[in-house]
């Protein structure tokens, strides 16, 4: 995304806000052709792009905005450069985040062809919130991710008391106390949205399990987590829609994994957008990934980040991914 | 300012610290200076090296004050592989300090190449670029093949480029290359890194030291042009991408300063940490129309026998690229010609004035100095 002063034309790449000759506050220029104006192969391996060759894009706007794209597909050059979009429900979208996750929500909308949000939706959004952490330590979705979440939501439409963040604990830390030292009640207090604990609202029953009745009356849930090297939390984080027994109940893998099958198969108005931009890695040290992946089969964007981060080669390879290919977004974190 | 005394290592593999570096290029610059530590009013420092060895060492001035005993003001002034000019020029412009040391140093070989590869892009830009797989030698694969395509060049010019220098590098007793002869038809087989760059069009990353002592006092040489100038580090978002703008500003500062022109320049260090970048800088720096550069090459101008030899101490190529250092290793080449003392690969003629270009990352720091024969 390049964004540009409407009043002297100066062009960012950064996210800034305003233009330091003329303090304007700089506009998004969105494209609609970009044009391959050079190719580099390259094929010696780094750490961070263990897979060789792989090809350079040097792209280009009808704004004659330039910028590289690493891709392990044939180009030449003057070809038009289009992204295909999901052709089936089981698709993962892999898309980059560079600084701005507003632009990332926006191509992994388009790449999953639309979240269909519109001002009568009701959406729950369910972040990652799992330990009274600071935001640094990326145990909890990031504050900046949901509050960009809240406002893409606002934006197609959506009244803000249409829109609840839900969470509950399961453990003996109140889930008040996480929601403050995360900073994600912060952010739905300026957002003006609700925050929802699951475990003092009701719930229905789903195949043998007890869930919140809001699961079933929005029409849209989000569930955000924010992911972590070597585990499923795409689909782990759904868990947070049961009542606390019945998720004390699921003491193995196994339990955990048939619910979550129960829960992706019982509601068909989940879709998973997953924050891998800054994570925590296997030691819990932070990482820079600069991805973001979205889907509505939470399993699959488990499957294709732990692909991605090389936790378990190949076990995307089934899997319909648009945007950013496995291949070319691959590399081991240092652990 | 005057150049009093010019120090450097050899550009190899050892495994010194990258202080250990810094202070044998120290001492041998303060004994051709016929000074001693205690002469010295000031000291600037570059260097990036500090993540290799798992020293994570940040407090460097305070080191180095240790290693020479001296409690002056110790500056330090990284600017990755333009760390060199960019200290130099530093050091000409502080006020107030007759005797400057300028020391460069790094020690970024300690591991596997894909280890060295990530300090080195520590200087480029992490999330935006390095993302898509922009390793510097694929942004300059890029940049070379805008240059290439704009003024229909042959991607050969690159090859004779790199073995220009590997010539000189035989020649030059720190270099890494000394008494190595690397034929023209090894560089063309050599692999491919990024189409169209081959290995051989690359510099060599190494290890090293380099220091200059500079003083108010007059000496044999004069810091007669002194340029630096910056520019975006997303290389794609600049208006043209087919050179670095960088180079030619520095370059307009440092010539308006030395009132001189390009056309009097005997000699020059010019930062080829990719053989492409060395051509399209011939043209930044005045040395070429552009577009012109890849025929003066062909015809031999910047041999060392040409009209403008260039890189006589084998460039970052041959000599070697130990990232912090080069640059004042280029002002230590360029004082040891004009002084008449580069021994076998002495320039013949009268020279009066040189030139040193240093760049930091794919053109996003530049620094270019003028050095006169007084």
């Amino acid at each position: 995304m390049f964004y540009k002063c409407p009043k002297c034309d100066r062009r960012w790449q950064y996210p800034v806000e305003k233009c330091p000759e003329c303090f304007e506050t700089l506009q998004k220029m969105k494209n609609k052709q970009t044009k391959v104006i050079g190719i580099t192969k390259v094929s010696i391996p780094t750490l961070t792009h263990p897979n060789v060759p792989f090809n350079i894009l040097l792209l280009e706007d009808e704004f004659g905005n330039k910028w590289s794209y690493k891709t392990q597909r044939e180009y030449k050059e003057n070809d038009n450069f289009i992204l295909e979009t999901a052709k089936t429900r089981d698709a993962v979208a892999v898309w980059t985040w560079k600084y701005d996750i507003l632009e990332t929500l926006d191509k992994l909308e388009y790449l999953l062809n639309g979240f269909k949000i519109d001002s009568d939706s009701t959406v729950l959004i369910l972040p990652k919130l799992t330990k009274a952490e600071h935001p640094y330590l990326r145990e909890n979705t990031s504050p900046e991710f949901l509050d960009c979440l809240i406002k893409f939501v606002i934006s197609k439409g959506v009244n803000p008391l249409n829109i609840m963040v839900g969470a509950q604990s399961f453990t003996d830390t109140p889930i008040e106390m996480m929601a403050q030292k995360s900073q994600l009640l912060e952010v739905c207090q300026q957002n003006g949205v609700n925050p929802l604990i699951i475990s003092m609202a009701g719930f229905d029953e789903l195949y043998n399990l007890r869930i919140s009745e809001f699961a079933k009356k929005v029409s849209l849930i989000i569930n955000a987590p924010i992911l972590k090297e070597g585990q499923d939390w795409a689909s782990q984080n759904l868990l947070t829609l049961l009542e606390k027994n019945d998720y004390l109940k699921l003491t193995d893998k196994e339990k955990k994994q048939e619910a979550i099958d129960k829960i992706i198969s019982g509601l068909n108005n989940i879709v998973t957008i997953a924050q891998a931009d800054e994570i925590q890695n296997a030691n819990k040290i932070m990482e820079t990934i600069a991805i973001f992946l979205a889907g509505y089969n939470a399993k699959n964007i488990d499957k294709v980040f732990s692909d991605i981060l090389l936790n378990q080669p190949g076990a995307g390879k089934d899997i319909e991914v648009v945007g950013r290919e496995i291949l070319d977004m691959q590399f081991k974190p240092r652990n | 300012m005057y150049i009093k005394g010019v120090g450097m290592t050899k550009f190899d593999y050892s495994q010194k610290p990258w202080w250990a570096f810094a202070y044998e290029a120290s001492l041998e610059a303060l004994q051709d200076a016929n000074m001693k530590a205690s002469d010295l009013d000031a000291i600037v420092f570059t260097g990036m090296s500090s993540p290799a060895g798992g020293e994570h060492q940040t407090h460097k001035t305070s080191l180095i004050s240790d290693l020479f005993k001296v409690n002056i003001p110790i500056i330090e002034t990284p600017s990755v592989c333009a760390g060199g000019g960019v200290a130099f020029w530093t050091a000409n412009h502080l006020q107030g300090f007759k005797n400057i040391l300028v020391i460069g140093s790094d020690r970024l070989v300690d591991s596997r190449s894909e280890v060295t590869v990530e300090y080195i892009l520590s200087a480029a830009e992490k999330v935006i670029e390095q993302r898509e797989g922009l390793i510097f030698p694929a942004q300059n694969a890029l940049v070379w093949s805008e240059y290439a395509q704009k003024y229909n060049i042959n991607d050969k010019v690159l090859s004779l480029v790199a073995f220009k220098n590997h010539e000189n590098a035989q020649k030059n007793p720190k270099a890494y290359y000394y008494k190595r002869p690397v034929s023209l038809e090894q560089i063309e087989k050599s692999p491919i890194v990024a189409s169209p760059l081959k290995a051989f069009h690359c510099s060599l990353s190494i290890n090293g030291g380099a220091a200059v002592i500079i003083s108010q006092d007059p000496s044999d040489i004069e810091v007669i042009g002194s340029g630096y100038a910056t520019d975006y580090i997303l290389t794609y978002g600049r208006k043209e991408v087919w050179h670095f703008p960088a180079t030619q500003k520095a370059a307009q500062i440092a010539f308006k300063q030395a009132g001189i022109t390009p056309k009097d320049i005997n000699v020059a260090e010019v930062h080829d940490a990719f053989e492409s970048v060395e051509i399209f800088s011939y043209e930044d720096l005045g040395f070429a129309q552009p577009g012109k550069a890849p025929e003066m090459i062909e015809k031999g101008y910047f041999n060392h026998n040409g009209t403008l030899p260039t890189n006589p101490s084998g460039g970052l190529k041959a000599k070697g690229h130990p990232i912090s250092a080069t640059g004042l290793a280029q002002i230590y080449e360029i004082t040891k010609q004009l002084r008449g003392q580069a021994q076998e690969r002495q320039i013949k003629g009268d020279l009066k004035y040189g030139l040193t270009h240093n760049i930091g990352g794919a053109g996003g720091s530049v620094a270019v100095h003028i050095l006169k024969k007084v």
